[in-house]
């Protein structure tokens, strides 16, 4: 394997990343194979998962996880501040599974496919859900992309409403507004549970 | 947190870590010059690239001066699409002839690349073409990527003029690539913006026409005669549902939707190609929106994949059918 190398040096870093405050000890920025090599142990499970909850479907997830680590290398010696990494990351993730989204979209008569309907995976995970669980994860399912995506960051991964509307691209009005329609929609599928 | 937060956090949690370590698939971080921005070793291909552009252009342009010395008429012939009429079968013609009663017209699924290869050769080549197209769906038949369709709309010359003929395509498809040559009737597709919805099917002994299945096409492609793509279908009475369209699958997988109708045996099949085929199953259903499903079947196709499932047996061999992209 060729290890690219810019010149310079840079001092080692370190970041807290997401829900699970696990530090990074992120490398030498010019060492891009370590760095996202780290990045790839600490993160893949949580982006995987994250994904997951996204397009609800396991191989999908992998891949678009796969192909965000990798843009993640290829962007590794532009990226400005290297603490972003993780972010970036996410990013990337959102994207991904946006475009899967987008690709299913020819399931044209079904908009807001039935839970079981999805995908085999989806529905065969959803299945060692407790019945209370399933629920809600069909109601998600069921909410457009973008509240879809505003509950996942909020109840999951535990960003802050800035923090959404960074990851996102997106005002902080327009993750409030999401996150309230959201989670309204999901009540009123719950039997308006509150 | 309320109650709903806490429902909601806890289910988020709890359909998250279903997912363990163990249970991904191993997989290796990206590494290695690859993956790297690197601009300079761009320079080269790019320079090739320029060049072979300049050297085409002037070909073109020499060739073109000396075609007008001769005062041949343009190279591309004028193509009129005409919509077959409701529930009437296109005719063939001179400029629009079916291909499945063609002998000298090459087979759909084969001809796009061919026939760009054997046409004029003083196009542009393909290289200049940039690629901005999002297909955003599964692109089924007859071109198996944008460059191919390209390819034919810049290439082509004109042959196969019912690539711009949306009921042809959808009626050729199911003919000449399915190969349900019982389905001899087209209706007049109707278009929104989502692009054209063509119903194909056949009579009955009444003479009375009946729709086998909705195909939904769209245009490879911005441009007004960019060729029509079969993308999917509109289910009704008989869907397919799973795996989700446009996902990736690996064999074996299951292959499931929805059926109302009685008696019926569904016949399920998977189509890499016109010649790479097989049917993985036929399951005997019936009943009001049942769901049938195949149980998970092995495959060994490759790439963008035509799920198909068909039912008949009253009037004829295959009365409905219902087709999905998947790609491996």
């Amino acid at each position: 394997m060729e290890v690219v190398r810019e010149p310079g040096t840079v001092a080692m870093r370190t970041t807290m990343v997401r829900n699970k405050d696990v530090p990074v000890q992120l490398s030498p920025v010019n060492d891009a194979d370590s760095a996202v090599a780290a990045l790839f142990q600490s993160h893949r499970l949580a982006m995987v998962r994250l994904a997951v909850l996204l397009v609800d479907d396991v191989e999908t997830s992998e891949d678009v996880v796969q192909e965000a680590f990798a843009a993640l290398h290829r962007r590794w010696p532009m990226l400005a501040d290297r603490e972003a990494a993780v972010s970036y990351l996410r990013s990337c993730v959102l994207n991904g599974s946006r475009s899967v989204l987008r690709r299913r979209r020819t399931v044209r008569r079904n908009p807001h496919p039935d839970a079981d309907t999805l995908t085999v995976e989806g529905a065969d995970g959803r299945l060692m859900l407790a019945e209370e669980h399933r629920e809600v994860i069909a109601a998600l399912q069921r909410l457009p992309r973008r509240q879809r995506e505003v509950i996942v960051l909020r109840y999951w991964s535990e960003l802050s409403e800035a923090q959404v509307a960074a990851a996102l691209g997106i005002s902080l009005g327009a993750v409030k507004s999401n996150a309230f329609h959201g989670r309204q929609a999901i009540a009123a599928a719950l039997g308006g549970a509150e | 947190m309320n109650t709903i937060d806490d429902r909601i956090t806890a289910a988020l949690r709890a359909r998250a870590e279903l997912l363990t370590e163990a249970e991904l698939s191993p997989a290796a971080p990206p590494a290695g010059r690859w993956a790297q921005p690197s601009r300079g070793r761009w320079t080269a291909p790019l320079l090739a690239a320029a060049i072979v552009g300049v050297a085409a252009v002037a070909t073109v342009t020499a060739v073109q001066m000396s075609r007008s010395d001769h005062a041949h008429p343009a190279i591309r012939p004028t193509v009129s699409v005409h919509p077959s009429p409701s529930g009437v079968a296109p005719t063939p013609s001179a400029s629009n002839p079916a291909p499945s009663q063609s002998a000298t017209q090459p087979a759909p699924s084969q001809s796009p690349s061919q026939t760009a290869n054997t046409s004029q050769s003083a196009t542009p080549p393909p290289s200049s073409v940039t690629p901005p197209f999002v297909m955003g769906y599964e692109p089924l038949w007859p071109f198996g990527s944008y460059t191919e369709a390209e390819q034919w709309r810049t290439k082509a010359g004109g042959s196969q003029p019912w690539h711009l003929d949306a009921a042809q395509t959808a009626l050729n498809f199911t003919r000449s690539y399915l190969g349900f040559t019982e389905l001899d009737q087209v209706a007049e597709p109707r278009m929104d913006e989502q692009g054209a919805h063509v119903g194909v099917g056949y009579r009955d002994p009444n003479g009375q026409l009946r729709i086998a299945a909705v195909l939904h096409l769209i245009r490879y492609g911005d441009s007004k005669d960019s060729p029509w793509e079969v993308v999917g279908s509109d289910d009704t009475t008989l869907s397919l549902e799973k795996p989700a369209y446009g996902s990736r699958v690996s064999s074996p997988m299951t292959i499931g939707g929805h059926i109302t109708g009685v008696d019926e045996n569904i016949v399920v099949s998977v189509l890499a190609s016109q010649t790479d085929r097989s049917t993985v199953a036929q399951i005997p259903a019936g009943g009001d929106r049942s769901a049938w499903t195949t149980g998970p079947v092995s495959f060994a196709q490759r790439g963008t994949l035509t799920l198909v499932a068909s039912t008949g047996g009253h009037l004829q061999q295959v009365e409905r059918f219902a087709i999905h992209g998947v790609h491996t």
